[in-house]
């Protein structure tokens, strides 16, 4: 087995909205349902109560300890669980407690529905983002409280490709100035001498872009192009990990395969590891040996490529996998579509329980009130869901 | 040339033409016929301004001397400006007035871009509280009332020194004028720190100085000097509008503002003596048409998404509208005649 090269435990990203959770109006609601069904099953002893102190009435004998009849009960539980929750700050969870392991030289996929928090979780563990909560390590170090001073020189072991070619490149710098910056920086080279030039003229050219190039500035090239400047920059540096934030996304399919192929080589060659991040499942199969998906700022079920796409368990991974399009007819007959109800529910105010309780088409009512554990149903298999692996 | 050198031209790597955003800005500025006039316009007034200054400076030449057996005299070889009510040759003045005019909108852009960007910067890089805390003294100062600034200001330093009463003016100018840079600079940070490019830079372990110097400072460059010729130009304005109400350097020294004033004074003057307004008039309007001119080209150059249009384009076009011109004459003529 290879070695461990980062871990994160735990995992949260919250970012502040300012705002605070503001339940009155439900809570009305509640309360008028309450009364209603207070009215039908109990005589009034004082009819010149009004709706409001009845309610604050009935609620406080509720706290006490008494007990109604058991319709009336449900609803004053769910009004005592949502005037707990009301005036709480509001956060947007995009990641909420994700625990991830990346072995040296290994290629974890990472998959999931648009602002699930993937790019999020990929620099957070950059540290770009300083993480609300939850612990990274890389190497062996805990990096999570290390300053930006610190973290210099781990720079250049962990890099970042971004999503997007045309923002990720300073239109003011040469892509010889763009690629060598941090060599120059991290004094790697001392200046810029023949023998810098040549290396990045050699980097430019693993990356499959021609050395005459290297004076040109990014408005000259292609989107193609362009994700190649990012990938050489970030190759430069030598690093040990890389993550590919959707790198091939933005690329027609001749391109994404070249791409592709350039990363393989380069890992074969230095020994990468990567963290590929796309929502394209058909590329992270082509590329990945692990496969992480993610729902709604939660994993929900990491495992390795061949058991995800033979074996998945989680229903949400299922109804992914059912839509890719299927090019072999026969296969394409006998298999079932899972269609999603709904839409992605708001991450800011999140579904009680398993966050995909609202979508899932094998839900029940335990999933409504109980988080689901991450837990390893089989060796290297971890799915997140009450009844992982059944039938849908 | 030989065909198949004709053909490869421009994909060796030999033809190569690589132009960086800078050297295109200067390109397009060049090819724009109205700013290069406006730039010309420019560094000549600039220089005879400069020169005049200089040679009555050296030459010891004396303003306040009165010649009342010349006075208002219209334009001749003699005086080729006229003379004023004192006798006083006006074409001295009028290119010794826009010394002051060139002093104040130096001094005073150069205090305002310098605080402007510095705020701004400041206010989009570091944001939250201190972005609102610069952003609400922007506000308060753009919404002073100038004139009773000045006026109040001018009244409490009257009996100072011409010198110094110039430099409260370039003060008061430089004071005021930063706000609209700022807001600009602060808004041109925001959006740049939201590129991923900037994100790349903490990625690679770049350093916050270098970052700054590298990667923020260049972006925002060309939007600070668009900006920063128009607030040249109000500057310039400003003085002249202060001068005007007696507000600004006093006599003897002449301005551009304050010549128009005397001119204003009485109306007798303003119909009869028409050259004692007509020429400092004219400078001012020229100089401030120059940068504004200046300005705009520079506003076309920096925009990626204007096209450069070379001379020999235009020449083309020319030729082009005049081939299409005489052939439809032609056709008109022609068919003329077979209706005959
Ligand atoms: N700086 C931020 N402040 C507030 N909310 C943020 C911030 N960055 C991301 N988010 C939110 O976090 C969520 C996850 O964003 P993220 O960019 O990680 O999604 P993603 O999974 O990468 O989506 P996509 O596939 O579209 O790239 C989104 O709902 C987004 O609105
Ligand atoms: S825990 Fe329940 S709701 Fe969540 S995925 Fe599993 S079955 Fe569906
Ligand atoms: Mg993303």
């Amino acid at each position: 087995m290879p070695n461990v090269l980062l871990e994160t435990k735990g995992i949260k990203q919250y970012f502040p909205t300012g705002k605070k959770r503001n339940e009155k109006k439900n809570l009305k609601k509640i309360s008028l349902r309450a009364i209603k069904i207070f009215n039908n099953e109990y005589t009034h002893t004082n009819l010149k109560l009004k709706e409001k102190e009845l309610f604050n009435d009935i609620y406080k004998q509720f706290k006490e300890g008494k007990r109604f009849s058991d319709e009336l009960n449900t609803v004053l539980t769910e009004y005592e669980a949502l005037s707990n929750v009301h005036g709480d700050k509001l956060y947007v969870r995009a990641n909420d407690g994700i625990d991830i392991t990346i072995y040296e030289g290994e290629t974890v996929g990472l998959v999931g529905e648009s602002g699930c928090g993937k790019s999020t979780l990929g620099r957070t563990i950059l540290k770009l983002d300083e993480p609300t909560e939850g612990e990274i390590f890389f190497n062996g170090e805990n990096i999570t409280n290390y300053s930006n001073n610190k973290m210099m020189p781990l720079r250049r072991e962990m890099q970042i490709i971004f999503q997007d070619p045309y923002s990720s490149l300073n239109p003011r710098m040469t892509v010889g100035e763009i690629i060598g910056e941090a060599l120059l920086e991290h004094g790697i080279f001392k200046n810029r001498n023949d023998d810098f030039e040549n290396y990045v003229k050699e980097i430019m050219k693993t990356c499959g872009l021609d050395d005459y190039m290297i004076y040109r500035y990014p408005h000259e090239f292609s989107g193609g192009q362009r994700q190649r400047i990012g990938i050489a920059r970030a190759l430069a540096l030598k690093p040990k990990f890389i993550v590919c934030d959707e790198a091939v996304s933005a690329l027609d399919v001749s391109i994404q395969s070249q791409i592709i192929n350039l990363l393989k080589d380069l890992q074969n060659e230095f020994s990468l590891a990567y963290l590929f991040i796309s929502h394209d499942l058909s590329v992270v199969k082509h590329i990945s040996d692990r496969i992480g998906v993610m729902y709604l700022g939660d994993m929900v079920e990491f495992t390795d490529k061949h058991s995800l796409y033979e074996n998945p368990q989680h229903p949400y991974t299922k109804a992914l996998l059912s839509a890719i399009p299927e090019t072999d007819l026969e296969k394409a007959r006998s298999k079932k579509k899972i269609i999603l109800e709904g839409d992605i529910p708001s991450n800011i105010i999140v579904p009680t329980g398993c966050k995909f309780h609202t979508r899932c088409p094998i839900a029940k009512d335990i999933c409504k009130r109980q988080v689901p554990q991450f837990r390893e149903v089989e060796k290297g298999h971890s799915v997140a869901c009450h009844f992982s692996g059944e039938e849908i | 040339m030989s065909e198949i050198t004709e053909q490869n031209k421009g994909f060796s790597k030999k033809d190569e033409v690589i132009l960086s955003p800078t050297q295109q800005t200067i390109i397009k500025f060049k090819n724009n016929r109205l700013a290069m006039v406006g730039l010309w316009l420019f560094l000549i007034i600039v220089t005879v301004v400069v020169v005049t200054h200089f040679y009555t400076k050296f030459t010891g030449y004396d303003f306040s001397a009165t010649d009342t057996s010349i006075k208002n005299l219209p334009p001749s070889w003699e005086h080729p400006f006229g003379t004023d009510k004192y006798g006083r040759n006006t074409v001295v003045r009028v290119l010794e007035g826009g010394w002051i005019s060139l002093q104040v909108g130096f001094l005073s852009t150069i205090m305002a871009v310098f605080i402007g960007v510095t705020m701004g910067s400041i206010a989009g890089y570091f944001g939250g509280k201190i972005d609102s805390i610069i952003m609400r003294i922007v506000e308060v100062i753009y919404s002073f009332p100038f004139l009773a600034l000045a006026f109040t200001i001018s009244a409490i330093f009257r009996d100072k020194p011409a010198e110094f009463r110039l430099f409260i003016i370039i003060a008061i100018l430089g004071l005021i004028r930063w706000t609209g840079l700022a807001r600009i600079v602060r808004g041109q940070i925001l959006s740049l720190k939201e590129q991923d490019f900037i994100l790349a830079t903490k990625a690679l372990g770049i350093k916050k100085r270098n970052q700054i110097m590298r990667h923020l400072i260049p972006n925002v460059l060309a939007m600070v000097i668009v900006s920063g010729t128009l607030t040249f130009a109000s500057a310039i304005l400003g003085e002249a509008f202060l001068s005007f109400l007696n507000l600004s350097v006093t006599e003897p020294i002449p301005t551009w503002g304050a010549l128009l004033s005397k001119a204003a004074q009485n109306s007798t003057s303003l119909r009869n003596f028409w050259w004692v307004w007509v020429f400092p008039g004219t400078m001012l309007f020229m100089f401030i048409m120059s940068i504004n001119l200046i300005g705009e080209g520079l506003r076309d150059a920096v925009d990626p998404k204007s096209e450069i249009i070379t001379k020999e384009q235009r020449k083309a076009a020319k030729e082009r509208r005049k081939a299409q011109k005489k052939a439809n004459r032609e056709e008109k003529i022609f068919s003329k005649r077979g209706g005959m």
